[in-house]
């Protein structure tokens, strides 16, 4: 212990007297990385099977290969993960990114979960100049903010092109005849629905299909078929939610029940989650939902197996994507060479990543080809919009009876 | 006073932190006796009830009813052995009606039985006691005349050799004192127990047969009601502040 | 039609609530626990009914032989050993309420802790009896109907218990005033926890019916406490009809509210309706005195 010290002196010494050379030779014992995650409260479900598992299981990978290769010490270099619990607040997550960059002096910091802790702790990131690649965030805001947070990445679909697409989808069905493009919107009373419904009425108006009916109800509902009786009323062929994980299961069964079953029904976070398939089976054909995963990915069914290996449940895409972000982090620090965190931070803006979720880049810090549409099709998620993309499979229509 | 005590109280202490609030009472009570007991406010008396029926526990002594000890027992063990009680601000239940409030009694007390006996037997009660009319309204909505009668009814449900009154009397108007007085005469007469803290002297003199004087927790008279009442110490400790 | 739906839906989600705020009514009616870890019972008998599907392929309906008595030894055991040791060192009654809430707020996280780390966190659910059944020509699901009746049968049950037995009058006199009853021969602790287990035992129930309709995670309890919490301040703390009454007020309300205004405004008019009720009848809809 006392050894390191004074070697690190005497490192420290030489480079401030001009001596990169020696410097050089030194490479670090680990890349010391840091996290707040939720791991208890309200968030913890959600925190731990999309974010905490990613981390520790990208870390096995890592470490298992020997470490990432940092080009400037010609040599690998495993990682240490320090890690937090905000216990599902923001005020903790914010104090505690401050404290693994401050206290603990962590070489980088990963993400925490859920859109607003990730919007509330990215000022920590770029007053530090931290790059950080959030996932689990998806907001209008983003897109001002580029400029202002330059370290700042923003990987999932956001709310405008998430939406986009089901406009253009609905409005090219009608032109076909296939739908006479009456659409109902229900949206859970919370920031992402609010601003997914927003979007898609805009984008409707713009694809010049009528939206017959747009209400929301409050996060924790405990029944929606009322409000389901009253757009089935309406006689939409189009339905969407954007809906939360409790409500997607329940405006799903109480579909059924009540024999609601338009040809084209879309429901938000939640869709692609195991408990889903558990639940629904063979009905789950045909549904569209948010997001979506490059199911040709190369890697992907290995990650699967892996992630099945070491916790002993399915993967939804979510896990998939979060996976990826770790992805372009360790190939733009393999670019750098070094623990850089400006040059590492200029690789992800410019570069182009393949991983095993999709290829991403980043203009404007906003990975603008995000998978915005999946959709059920037999036993898999497979990629619908944007249909340029790579892996993109054909819309089903109409999605089958119940 | 010769036969053997039904209630004997030896050396029996609580304090309260730093306050001693009853310090080594003795006490023996007679099989059908009526005892009286009697101090300024704050002497220690409801403490000892207290002590006595188990709701707080001793620090020391003993309480035994007819050679069984109570200290140590449950409270709802010491009412199971016949020792049942009033409270100074009466404690009915007032959710339940009068017959609800005197069943619960019956129901549990030394002699459980089924509720429909019960029932049988409590209307015996409430007419006893001179409730037989109000017998299905809210305790809530009684008099308190009527509350205190609830009360007493209750606690005779549970069959109880020794019966204590914490200030049963106090706060009647001088009519209903005299159906108070008749009232707990009748009881000591079918053979309960008495011990009866009060401050009406007239009910004092008209009813015990023998009184003991408590003054910051300890004993300081005992005997006659007439010998009691005119010893000057007993006055001055009673009527301290006037005297001063 | 649609009108009469809506408030069909209403009387089944507002007989759940009933449902839930029945066991929370014992403990904290009659057995004087403000105990914050109650949903937790709820979150294990989902979790029971869906593994002994999953697993086992047993009836979610069978299960309630495994999970109810678990959550009423359970209770009896928390009441027993954790709670009862407070009421013996607590000073008074505002300490020991403290003290409990205390306790019992560190209980649901080591419930929910345990639960997250052996289940993990994702959301769960099943289908079971998710069948359409038609009441005077409006569709409602079997599984809601199921929950219903037997949050109406437990209320009557409890109702019925505590009126016309002897038990019941001791648990009533429990709930009005401890200290007297136990000067009437009751033995007050024994009782609390049989009532405070018996509330531990509905929440399983509760539990069970709810994980058929609902998904479920292991931080739902919570959720689930609070909703009790609301019915039973609206109902009145120990009344089993009253509670039941709330539930189906708070539950159509919210049906009408969201049919008739806005379906973004249930919750508002959930905690509308709340602060009503405390501002014109603190003591709860359906208390005398």
């Amino acid at each position: 212990m006392q050894r390191r010290t004074v070697l690190k002196g005497g490192v420290s010494l030489l480079a401030a007297a001009g001596a990169p050379m020696v410097a050089r030779a030194q490479a670090p014992k680990s890349i010391r990385i840091g996290y707040a995650v939720s791991l208890s409260g309200p968030y913890a479900p959600g925190a731990q099977s999309t974010t905490w598992s990613q981390y520790k299981l990208w870390a096995k990978d890592v470490n298992d290969a020997g470490g990432i290769f940092l080009k400037k010490h010609d040599r690998k270099v495993p990682i240490e993960l320090i890690d937090y619990d905000d216990r599902s607040q923001i005020e903790e997550a914010i104090r505690l990114v401050e404290r693994l960059i401050l206290n603990d002096k962590v070489d980088l910091v990963l993400p925490p979960w859920g859109t607003a802790t990730n919007l509330a702790t990215a000022p920590v990131f770029n007053k530090h100049e931290y790059p950080a690649i959030h996932y689990t965030a998806s907001a209008m805001r983003v897109r001002q903010l580029g400029p202002r947070w330059p370290y700042s990445f923003w990987a999932l679909v956001q709310p405008d092109n998430g939406t986009e697409p089901l406009a253009a989808m609905c409005a090219q069905l009608k032109k076909e005849g296939k739908i006479k493009g009456r659409i109902a919107i229900m949206h859970v009373a919370d920031q992402l629905g609010v601003e997914m419904a927003t979007a898609m009425v805009d984008a409707c108006k713009k694809a010049a299909v009528e939206v017959v009916y747009n209400k929301s109800y409050p996060l924790g509902v405990s029944d929606l078929q009322p409000q389901i009786r009253e757009v089935m009323a309406l006689e939409p062929d189009a339905f969407f939610c954007f809906s939360y994980p409790t409500d997607t299961f329940m405006v799903t069964e109480q579909a059924q029940v009540v024999g609601f079953s338009p040809p084209i029904f879309y429901t938000g976070v939640g869709t692609p989650f195991p408990a889903y398939v558990a639940k629904f089976g063979a009905k789950k054909n045909g549904v569209l939902l948010y997001g979506a995963v490059d199911t040709t990915a190369p890697g992907q069914k290995e990650y699967i197996e892996r992630h099945k290996a070491m916790f002993n449940r399915g993967v939804e895409i979510g896990s998939i994507g979060t996976y990826g972000t770790l992805q372009i982090l360790q190939k733009a620090i393999e670019q750098v060479g070094e623990i850089d965190r400006k040059k590492i931070r200029d690789a992800i803006a410019s570069g182009t990543f393949e991983t095993i979720a999709d290829v991403y880049t980043f203009k404007d810090q906003v990975h603008q080809t995000a998978w915005a549409v999946g959709q059920w099709q037999g036993d898999e998620v497979v990629g619908i919009y944007p249909a340029d993309k790579r892996g993109a499979k054909p819309l089903m229509f109409p999605k089958p009876k119940w | 006073m010769t036969a053997e005590p039904l209630l004997a109280i030896r050396g029996l202490r609580k304090s309260f932190g730093g306050l001693q609030a009853v310090r080594g009472v003795d006490l023996d009570v007679a099989d059908g006796a009526i005892v009286g007991l009697i101090g300024p406010n704050g002497s220690g008396k409801t403490t000892v009830l207290n002590l006595v029926t188990g709701e707080i526990a001793a620090d020391g002594g003993s309480v035994r009813l007819a050679g069984q000890e109570m200290i140590g027992l449950p409270a709802f063990r010491v009412c199971r052995s016949r020792i049942a009680r009033t409270f100074q601000l009466v404690r009915i239940l007032p959710g339940m009606t009068t017959r609800e409030n005197v069943m619960v009694g019956r129901l549990f007390g030394a002699e459980p039985t089924t509720p429909a006996r019960a029932r049988d037997e409590v209307g015996a009660l409430l007419e006893c006691v001179g409730l037989a009319a109000r017998a299905d309204q809210a305790g809530s909505q009684l008099t308190y005349i009527d509350q205190k009668r609830v009360e007493l009814a209750r606690a005779l449900a549970t069959r109880p050799r020794v019966l204590l009154l914490d200030e049963w009397l106090a706060g009647l108007n001088p009519s209903e004192l005299q159906i108070g007085i008749a009232l707990i005469r009748r009881l000591r007469d079918e053979g309960v127990t008495i011990v009866m803290i009060e401050h009406v002297m007239e009910a004092i003199r008209a009813l015990c047969d023998h009184v003991v004087v408590m003054s910051a927790g300890a004993l300081i008279a005992s005997g006659a009601p007439d010998a009691v009442l005119s010893d000057p110490e007993v006055a001055r400790v009673y009527l301290g502040e006037d005297d001063a | 039609m649609v009108l009469f739906e809506a408030i069909l839906s209403g009387v089944l989600v507002g007989g759940m609530y009933g449902l839930i705020a029945l066991g929370l009514n014992l403990q904290y009616g009659i057995a004087r626990m403000m105990n914050l870890a109650y949903g937790e019972t709820l979150m294990g008998g989902a979790f029971t009914a869906f593994w002994f599907l999953t697993l086992w392929r047993i009836d979610p309906l069978a299960s309630l032989l495994f999970s109810v008595p678990v959550a009423f030894c359970g209770n009896w055991l928390i009441y027993r050993y954790l709670l009862t040791p407070l009421v013996r060192r607590a000073a008074n009654r505002d300490v020991l309420e403290a003290d409990t809430i205390l306790v019992t707020f560190g209980l649901l996280f080591v419930f929910q802790g345990v639960a997250l780390v052996q289940w993990g966190g994702e959301y769960r659910g099943y289908t079971y009896l998710a069948v359409p059944v038609h009441v005077l020509g409006a569709t409602v699901a079997l599984n809601r109907v199921l929950a219903f009746v037997a949050a109406v049968a437990l209320a009557l049950a409890l109702y019925w218990l505590l009126r016309a037995t002897r038990l019941g009058g001791a648990l009533r006199a429990i709930a009005i005033d401890p200290v007297a009853a136990q000067l009437v021969a009751i033995d007050v602790p024994r009782l609390s926890a049989l009532a405070f287990a018996a509330g531990g035992a509905i929440m399983a129930v509760a539990g069970t019916l709810v994980s058929m309709f609902l998904s479920f995670n292991a931080s739902i309890g919570i959720v689930y406490t609070l909703k009790a919490l609301i019915v039973v301040i609206m109902g009145g703390v120990g009344r089993m009809l009253g509670c039941l009454a709330a539930g189906l007020i708070l539950g159509v309300a919210e049906a009408l509210g969201a049919y008739l205004v806005d379906p973004g405004l249930t919750l508002a008019i959930n905690f509308a309706l709340f602060l009503l009720v405390l501002l014109v009848r603190p003591q709860g809809l359906f208390s005398r005195g």
